[in-house]
């Protein structure tokens, strides 16, 4: 094992010049104006990055937009200079920063080819070689001479990757490209990356798609706001770097409902929902009413995020104006695009409501809410045991489910796999 | 400046499938195809004979049309070579952020693909030669020397405007009247020898013959194509190689610029 990578102490910084010269007469001006540096802006995309990747490694880099990631890659890859500090490279480099860089519209599918292969630094001769793979391996047989013009946006993607990949470089940097293309052949990309990692080549790995990192990578790094913030087992790091991201997401949703939201209103819609709840609306005849509602986790603090399995409780405020014969409290769960996922009352739960005060709370308690990820709506509702209502809330505030696992539909069951041979 | 000068040879390929891309890709959705390569210089041609002898009628040149086409052509060469090494860096910004490789690439090919275009007009050339009957001579012979001078500084000089062009758009903008000016200073529509060698401006004696000659590379160019093809006669050997020594100059300047400042290139395009 040798290190194939090395960054020593290395910086970059931008310079943002906001009325830059970008022309001769500003820079007369300028020069004339004695007026060097207006507006200029430094910024430091990466400072102090020590980073060794060893032989055969593959590591994925996360963090925030903006945090450095790519940076880094251009860095490795010779496009962009450090500013300063030392980075070596050992063995052949492919980036896969853009599929297709340097296509030509007008050119075939072949021509392109051979074009893009000599881009990435290959031989005429060695592209010969590979270009029956490439063809199959992009599923392009009958359109290779086809100007490049009349591929769709996915056609092109395929034959850019297959063409980088092709190329069996020591070093792969890889930004975010496996985003494309349809299913099918994400998995294509995914199995060929898997080969690259076995035939023991080094991969450098830029993906805000934490589940594929967790899967391809055995190191991961995390760059914060351009410090490297962590460096390990790809799983490890990842989960940390989940959690802070959990936390930090809270902390926004908890701030916006504390700034304009009434306090008895303490459930608000997150922001991707805020239309949907802009038409809220209630309705009923008002002889009891519903004078807030909260949601809840374990320790009784309020949220609006909460991960799939956790204990949510919906807590309710009320106030009797008028003592009705017969009341029941009810809620629903709406999915974001309207699926009813689930409803119930303290009717249908057989629960007596006989010696309720005149105000207070009713709480709900779902121990272990199992929606799987994904903004849902909820209703609350107070009628009597004919339907007609007292307060009707449609909707009344919304809350988001995440989860780090990728299961579909609606509901996660409890389940357990069990399987032959283990115990 | 070694280790760049062994890359770029790795490279050469590239410069080579870039060539063959450029000229693919010209007159791809033309009719015609790589005919208007041979098709343009006739037209320009058959545009300036029309003004120069039947609405010139004082034009005394013999032949016009060959007197003429052995320097526009060059000329022809120059300017389009320069205005593809100006934009050659700008207009592949989207690779160049995108894919490493020496960037001295870009500029090379789009001179070495207009070189191609230039030989093909060629082609037109020696025709006319032999439909106004005008005898070649072994002075001709000259011919692949003085256009590797054309070419060292035609290179050189589109080194520098590529460069700057990254950093001032301006650059593109007024090549454009500065080419038309250089044009004109060049004697290519006239013969070199009706500039006066003596004229007097702001009180100074100036000889614009010699001085055309010393300051403006092109103009011993254009002449030394005229001559060796055009008069069938020796080029002005003093005056070629003091070309080729500036030419040479130009290029190394020009190539110390360019790979002084490629670096940056990724983040300033």
């Amino acid at each position: 094992m040798s290190a194939v990578i090395t960054l020593q102490g290395v910086s970059k910084k931008f310079v943002l010049r906001h009325d830059r010269p970008r022309s001769f007469q500003e820079l007369l001006i300028h020069a004339v104006g004695r007026n060097h540096n207006p507006n200029r802006e430094e910024f430091w995309a990466l400072r102090d990055v020590d980073l060794k990747v060893e032989s055969g490694e593959t590591l994925g880099l996360v963090g925030a937009n903006g945090a450095g990631k790519s940076t880094l890659l251009k860095l490795i890859a010779r496009i962009i200079e450090p500013t300063c500090g030392s980075i070596a490279v050992n063995g052949r480099l492919t980036a896969l920063l853009e599929l297709g860089a340097g296509f030509h519209p007008d050119l075939s599918g072949r021509e392109n080819i051979f074009l893009n292969g000599s881009i990435l630094g290959l031989s005429t001769r060695e592209m010969r070689k590979r270009f029956d793979d490439i063809v199959a391996f992009a599923e392009l047989e009958q359109f290779i001479d086809v100007p490049l013009r009349h591929y769709s946006s996915g056609m092109q993607v395929r034959l850019g990757f297959a063409v980088a990949t092709s190329l069996d470089p020591d070093i792969l940097l890889i930004d975010e490209v496996l985003a494309v293309g349809d299913e099918a052949f994400q998995q294509k990309c995914l199995s060929r990356i898997d080969d690259f990692r076995r035939c023991g080549k080094t991969i450098v790995l830029v993906s805000h798609d934490l589940q594929s990192i967790k899967r391809l990578c055995s190191r991961a790094l995390w760059i914060e706001t351009a410090h490297p913030a962590a460096d390990g087992p790809a799983a490890e790091i990842v989960e940390r770097y989940r959690q802070y991201v959990w936390a930090v997401e809270s902390r926004k949703l908890a701030e916006q409902t504390a700034g304009g939201q009434p306090a008895a209103a303490a459930c608000a819609a997150t922001p991707s929902d805020g239309g949907a709840l802009a038409a809220a609306s209630h309705w009923g005849s008002g002889e009891v009413v519903v004078t807030g509602v909260r949601l809840l986790d374990k320790t009784d603090a309020a949220i609006q995020l909460l991960q799939c399995g956790d204990t949510l409780t919906v807590e309710i405020s009320y106030r009797v104006v008028h003592r009705m014969p017969s009341m029941v409290f009810g809620i629903a769960i709406y999915r974001k695009d309207g699926l009813w996922c689930y409803g119930t009352n303290t009717e249908i739960d057989g629960i007596s409501l006989d010696g309720l005060p005149d105000e207070g709370v009713v709480r709900v308690e779902f121990p272990s809410l199992g929606l799987i990820a994904g903004t849902y709506t909820l209703d609350v509702a107070i009628h009597d045991s004919q339907n007609r209502a007292f307060d009707y809330h449609h909707p009344h505030c919304a809350f988001q489910v995440r989860s780090h696992l990728q299961d579909v539909g609606v509901y996660r069951p409890a389940h357990r796999w069990v399987i032959p041979g283990q115990p | 400046m070694f280790a760049k000068l062994a890359e770029l040879i790795r490279y050469r390929e590239l410069v080579q499938n870039l060539v063959v891309r450029d000229l693919k890709a010209r007159y791809k959705n033309s009719v015609l195809g790589f005919l208007w390569s041979l098709l343009n210089p006739l037209l320009t041609m058959a545009v300036f004979t029309v003004v120069f002898t039947f609405m010139m009628p004082s034009n005394q040149i013999e032949k016009f049309p060959v007197f003429l086409l052995c320097a526009l052509l060059p000329w022809n060469f120059f300017q389009a070579a320069l205005m593809g090494c100006t934009n050659s860096i700008v207009d592949h910004a989207a690779l160049i952020k995108k894919v490493y490789f020496p960037r001295e690439v870009l500029p090379i090919s789009a001179v070495l693909s207009n070189f191609v275009n230039f030989l093909l007009a060629l082609v037109v050339l020696f025709v006319m030669l032999f439909v106004f009957r005008i005898p070649l001579t072994l002075w001709a012979l000259w011919l692949p020397f003085i256009m590797l001078v054309q070419l060292i500084f035609t290179l050189g000089l589109g080194l520098i405007l590529a460069t700057t062009n990254v950093f001032y758009r301006d650059t593109g903008l007024i090549m454009g009247v500065v080419l038309q000016a250089w044009f004109f200073l060049t004697p290519i529509i006239y013969p070199i020898d009706i500039l006066p060698t003596q004229r007097y401006i702001a009180g100074l004696s100036l000889n614009i013959h010699r001085l055309t000659y010393i300051l403006n590379p092109m103009a011993s160019i254009a002449a030394s194509y005229r001559v060796v093809l055009y008069y069938g006669a020796p080029p002005a050997l003093d005056f070629m190689f003091r070309t080729l020594v500036t030419a040479v100059g130009v290029l190394v300047i020009g190539y110390a610029v360019f790979a002084r400042c490629s670096g940056v290139f990724g983040e300033e395009v």
